[in-house]
């Protein structure tokens, strides 16, 4: 494959965006994959999430032009302005576990500072949804025929880091480490419902306070008029600071100052680089097939947008 | 499914007052909600789904729609077996737990597969 003939070939299909395309051939072949970053401290930095993220935008920026032109523009009009990491969470540091100093865990609690997302897009209009079958493929294809595939594989890679990553951690821990944090918070006042279950896997749950109050009620009650034959769009999604209440900021408080004066919070960290770099030794083969194309399709996603 | 689901029914009982967001109310999945489904099949059928077009901090207000005759619902929280991210705009992160913590899976775009029963919270482009 060589490359700049697949590029050409792809800004091509671009230009001529609205007629047939015949598709982009596979994308010659980016570096190898680093293996050496799972020996670092941040293994899953082996996983290509912002590269990912950047194929995600010029996909659908391409197909919300399409879709502009067949006569709908709310996706493009309602589209973030930027690529957005959708595995920013692989991200593994001690922020992944709580918070980090006595003035987040105040204003914080055990919640989380939301991203701005786009409006929801609400079809009723059985023509927009033929369009956007029509353009979806349309965008796949000026980005490489099998883009759709190697998009959804490594997805699927990243879930495959994902989904065991917190078991694991919490299963090799040290119980008396489990058996020190309940200590050192039923010290501090606060006892857990379930001290059982607290030993299983200590959750802020497991203490009356409010955890996770979402702040979405505007985007939440919003009701579409539902006429067929029409598209709605619904409220953006601002970006969101999340503030506790004075409850779970006492629990929060003090669950942050026993994790660090019992070494839970050097413990977690510790156990999850580790476990991070037996993940990536099980997927090493996914890594390697994977990782040179996503790289590749990411720099075609560049020029792609930058030249429709 | 019914007769599955008959045998392991549980009354709904306790949780908080529902969001109002079920996605256009259908029971089937249409363009540009995101649906759970109880049981994964592929969302061949309609019954037991749970539609969105928004995020949900916590999925234990939230029961099944479309139940068949003689079933009664379930939370959807943790008990989810399929998702199917129709949202024309976002990925969709699955959490294990409410409030948004501890992320666990992303769907794609366009993308339907079945899940591990650990959801509690989902949140778009996230």
């Amino acid at each position: 494959m060589k490359r700049g003939h697949t590029t050409a070939g792809c800004l091509a299909a671009v230009v001529a965006l609205l007629l047939p395309v015949t598709g982009c051939s596979q994308p010659a072949a980016g570096p190898p994959a680093d293996l050496a970053a799972a020996e670092s401290d941040q293994p899953f930095s082996l996983f290509l999430g912002d590269e990912l993220g950047q194929i995600d935008y010029a996909q659908m920026k391409v197909r919300n032009k399409c879709l502009a032109e067949a006569g709908y523009p709310q996706n493009l009009n309602v589209m973030l302005g930027q690529p957005r990491n959708p595995f920013r969470h692989l991200r593994i540091t001690e922020a992944s576990f709580g918070p980090t100093s006595e003035a987040e865990a105040t204003r914080i609690g055990f919640g989380r500072d939301s991203l701005p997302a786009p409006s929801a897009v609400v079809s009723f209009d059985p023509s927009y949804d033929r369009a956007y079958d029509r353009c979806t493929d349309t965008a796949w294809r000026a980005l490489f025929k099998d883009g759709k595939q190697l998009y959804y594989n490594y997805f699927d890679l990243g879930n495959k880091l994902s989904e065991p990553l917190m078991p694991m951690v919490n299963d090799r821990m040290d119980p008396a480490s489990w058996r020190g944090l309940l200590s050192c918070l039923v010290g501090k006042g606060h006892r857990p419902k379930d001290e059982a279950a607290f030993l299983k896997a200590p959750t802020p749950a497991l203490f009356d306070v409010p955890v996770g109050t979402d702040a979405g009620a505007g985007e939440n009650a919003w009701q579409p008029k539902g006429v067929p034959g029409t598209i709605e769009v619904g409220p953006a999604v601002p970006a969101r600071e999340y503030r506790a209440g004075p409850a779970e900021s006492r629990v929060a408080l003090a669950w942050f100052q026993c994790r660090r004066d019992t070494g839970v919070a050097r413990q977690q960290v510790e156990i999850a680089v580790q476990v991070q770099r037996e993940l990536v030794a099980k997927h090493e083969s996914s890594f390697i097939e994977l990782n040179p194309q996503i790289t590749q399709l990411a720099k075609q996603s560049v020029k792609l947008i930058g030249a429709a | 499914m019914a007769a599955a689901l008959a045998g392991i029914a549980t009354v709904v009982a306790g949780g908080t007052a529902a969001q109002a967001d079920k996605g256009d109310g259908n029971a089937a999945c249409n363009r540009t909600e995101i649906c759970f489904q109880f049981s994964w099949d592929n969302f061949t059928t309609s019954s037991f789904q749970r539609h969105f077009w928004y995020n949900d901090s916590d999925h234990s207000n939230d029961i099944w729609g479309n139940v068949p005759d003689g079933n009664t619902s379930l939370w959807v929280a943790n008990t989810a077996g399929g998702l199917w991210n129709r949202d024309s705009s976002c990925a969709v992160t699955v959490y294990d737990l409410s409030g948004y913590r501890t992320p666990y899976t992303v769907f794609p775009r366009d993308f339907k597969a079945a899940i591990s029963a650990r959801n509690n919270s989902h949140k778009r482009c996230a």
